[in-house]
């Protein structure tokens, strides 16, 4: 279970997912934000600021993303180029409990 | 100045990412068995995996704001580092230099270096190449805390010590897969922040045209200048980069300097990335893994060089700087600087995140290939040999707490210096470029002795040490950052030169030690791999190279 889990898609997934979330809940109730001083850039030649709605923009990309990833490690668990190597994967994280000092 | 306006849900964004890092770690200790495991993730990655650390171990803060300052100050002759320097370099390893690598079974390269040469060359390479990761290491993290403490307003010791306990943890439990797991988070989270950086940034500025009518030329503070707009937007002969005035020099200087010298020097030798391909499951998965990492490498400067580059067109502070050649804020501050100016709350905590992972996850990289050569190479070879397995695990571990403190220390020097890409260039020009020359000529020649290895490596290394020094008095003078690719050149020829002559007076090693190290006494294919058949061409070396090497043809030819 945990030789499924610690498989490097379902953890770039995950991560993403949970920023994708947090992220799109952010730029829909932009009130739970700190407001925005944009002192530091008052002399910029172009006012580069993008606004909280990105937030929302960028969190349902990133929910995308992190699906695809886990979708990926679901339909498949072994990758079509790893030949045979996945057995001996599991069989050495087994040992490890036992080996390791 | 620099300080941002983090919200309480900024925090929590970098301390998820803090959870992960830590939780890779603990669960990537279960599977170590063997010191393989540790030091070499038991060699069962995929090449996509390996591929992506491959980029990503060298993705550091340092490269994203080294480079973004290039951008910001020479534009986009800053390109070559990728395109001319990393690409073709990294297409060259998987094709031509891989098959020995991951064929003769070495599990890093200054061991390549002991079966290929003996001990003399082993040594030369196995203690620069520590010091090496040591010192890059140190830089990282003074760089980490000096960042922190100016976005967040931390302590500098606090995020020091803080950030080098976090490394210390996940790499000393869980070993080369820890930090290969870890390299490949960062990077989606890294992108994560720069893509839309890069796009919101494009949007304000009024797209690509708008971008180009905003560049100004670079100037010093006695008023003359180093860049023009018009060298600015075009890479060729980038007369700004390498500092020559003479175009055809510069041309030269870039392509034989940066690129065959130092790049091939760097990305096919360097045990820091070879040693994330090293860890890949088959010969054609290893062999995969650079070139499966060049695609990101070709692309990953649109989204580095290019925030330069609008942060010099768009930013107040920038500009002062760029027109006066002073000012309250660095050239490397670029990527701060837009990260500041653009992001709101939310988006500022994902950018903040990955500014913090690609520091980490760059000293990562350098202490875990620091502990597998002081463990394999320096302490199983010369000190205490013939133990158990698991004897060395636990050297490792040891390894890398030493090393992190360490770098502690150097943190403290590295704050001398600057320029902080000119620092590291000028480490692999010393490093790097000798051993390229030692490397491919003792691939392809079996004549080359063992004298002439370890003579050729201190002879480079010293020509360069050498250019570096008549630079700094002021002989040779390079006001661009030319000088690393002279001292990498001058380097690489010393070294040819001298084991070429060495190799004549000397008597080269019997054949039979020299399978699988040497071309001509190997069974090796380096056009076609014996698993390739009827495999489609994405998932075979050479083909997917080509594919490669054509699309980065077609972006040197769109930019120039």
């Amino acid at each position: 279970m945990l030789a499924r889990l610690f498989d490097i898609r379902t953890i770039v997934g995950a991560l993403l997912l949970i920023y994708g979330v947090v992220l799109t809940i952010a730029g829909l109730v932009p009130s739970i934000l700190g407001h925005h001083d944009g002192q530091a850039a008052k002399n910029d030649r172009v006012d580069l600021y993008v606004g909280t709605d990105a937030n929302w923009w960028v969190g349902l990309a990133l929910i995308g993303v992190a699906v695809t990833f886990i979708l990926w490690a679901v339909l498949r668990p072994h990758l079509a180029d790893e030949v045979g190597t996945s057995s001996a994967a599991g069989s050495d994280a087994e040992q490890g409990d036992g080996v390791r000092s | 100045m620099l300080h941002l306006n983090v919200s309480a849900l900024d925090y929590v964004l970098i301390a998820i990412y803090f959870v992960f890092v830590l939780g890779i770690g603990y669960v990537a200790r279960s599977q170590i068995a063997s010191s393989l495991d540790f030091f070499l993730s038991g060699r069962r990655l995929p090449a996509w995996v390996t591929g992506i650390a491959f980029v990503s171990a060298n993705l550091g803060a340092v490269e994203i704001m080294g480079m973004s300052a290039n951008g910001a100050q020479i534009g986009l002759a800053t390109m070559h580092y990728y395109w001319i320097g990393a690409v073709p370099a990294m297409l060259f390893l998987g094709v031509v230099m891989m098959p020995f690598y991951y064929g003769s079974k070495v599990r890093s390269v200054p061991e390549f270096m002991r079966r290929r040469f003996g001990p003399g060359a082993h040594l030369v390479n196995a203690i620069s190449f520590a010091v090496a990761q040591i010192l890059i290491a140190g830089v990282n993290l003074f760089l980490l805390a000096t960042v922190i403490d100016a976005l967040l307003g931390w302590s500098k010791w606090v995020s020091l010590v803080v950030a080098a306990a976090i490394v210390l943890t996940y790499t000393a439990l869980g070993g080369l897969s820890a930090a290969i797991y870890n390299e490949v988070l960062q990077f989606f989270v890294i992108l994560a922040a720069l893509v839309p950086l890069t796009v919101f940034g494009l949007i304000k500025v009024g797209g690509w045209s708008g971008l180009r009518d905003k560049v100004i030329p670079t100037a010093t503070s006695d008023g003359s200048v180093t860049a023009t707009a018009h060298e600015q937007l075009t890479t060729w002969p980038g007369q700004a980069l390498s500092g020559f005035t003479n175009p055809v020099w510069s041309v030269i200087g870039i392509v034989f300097g940066l690129g065959f010298v130092l790049s091939f020097g760097y990305w096919t030798t360097n045990f820091v990335e070879v040693q994330r391909a090293m860890a890949s499951h088959s010969m054609s998965a290893a062999r995969r893994a650079p070139i499966i990492g060049s695609l990101p490498k070709m692309l990953i400067p649109f989204v580095v060089v290019v925030p330069g580059m609008i942060a010099a067109a768009a930013i107040g502070d920038m500009i002062h700087l760029k027109s006066t050649g002073s000012g309250t804020v660095t050239y490397n501050d670029a990527m701060l600087l837009m990260i500041r100016d653009i992001l709101p709350n939310g988006l500022l905590g994902v950018a903040v995140a990955g500014l913090i992972a690609s520091f980490m996850a760059g000293m990562a990289a350098n202490i875990s290939a620091f502990n597998t050569v002081l463990s394999y190479d320096i302490w199983q070879q010369y000190v205490v040999k013939d133990r158990p397995d698991r004897y060395y695990i636990r050297v490792g571990r040891y390894a890398t707490v030493v090393a992190t403190v360490l770098a502690v220390f150097t943190a403290l020097i590295a704050s001398g210096y600057s320029n902080l890409m000119d620092y590291l260039q000028t480490l692999f020009g010393f490093f790097n470029a000798p051993l390229f020359a030692t490397f491919i000529l003792g691939m392809f020649w079996k004549g080359m002795t063992a004298t002439a290895g370890w003579v050729g490596l201190v002879a480079g290394t010293l020509s360069a040490v050498t250019v570096f020094i008549l630079s700094k008095v002021g002989i040779v003078n390079l006001p661009g950052q030319g000088m690393p690719f002279l001292a990498a050149a001058a380097a690489f020829i010393v070294d040819i030169v001298l084991s070429v002559l060495v190799s004549l007076v000397t008597a080269p090693a019997p054949r039979e030690e020299l399978v699988g190290f040497v071309y001509s006494e190997t069974q090796v294919s380096i056009l076609s791999d014996p698993d390739d058949a009827g495999k489609s061409w994405y998932l075979r070396p050479v083909p997917l190279a080509a594919v490669l090497l054509a699309l980065v043809i077609v972006l040197n030819a769109v930019f120039h």
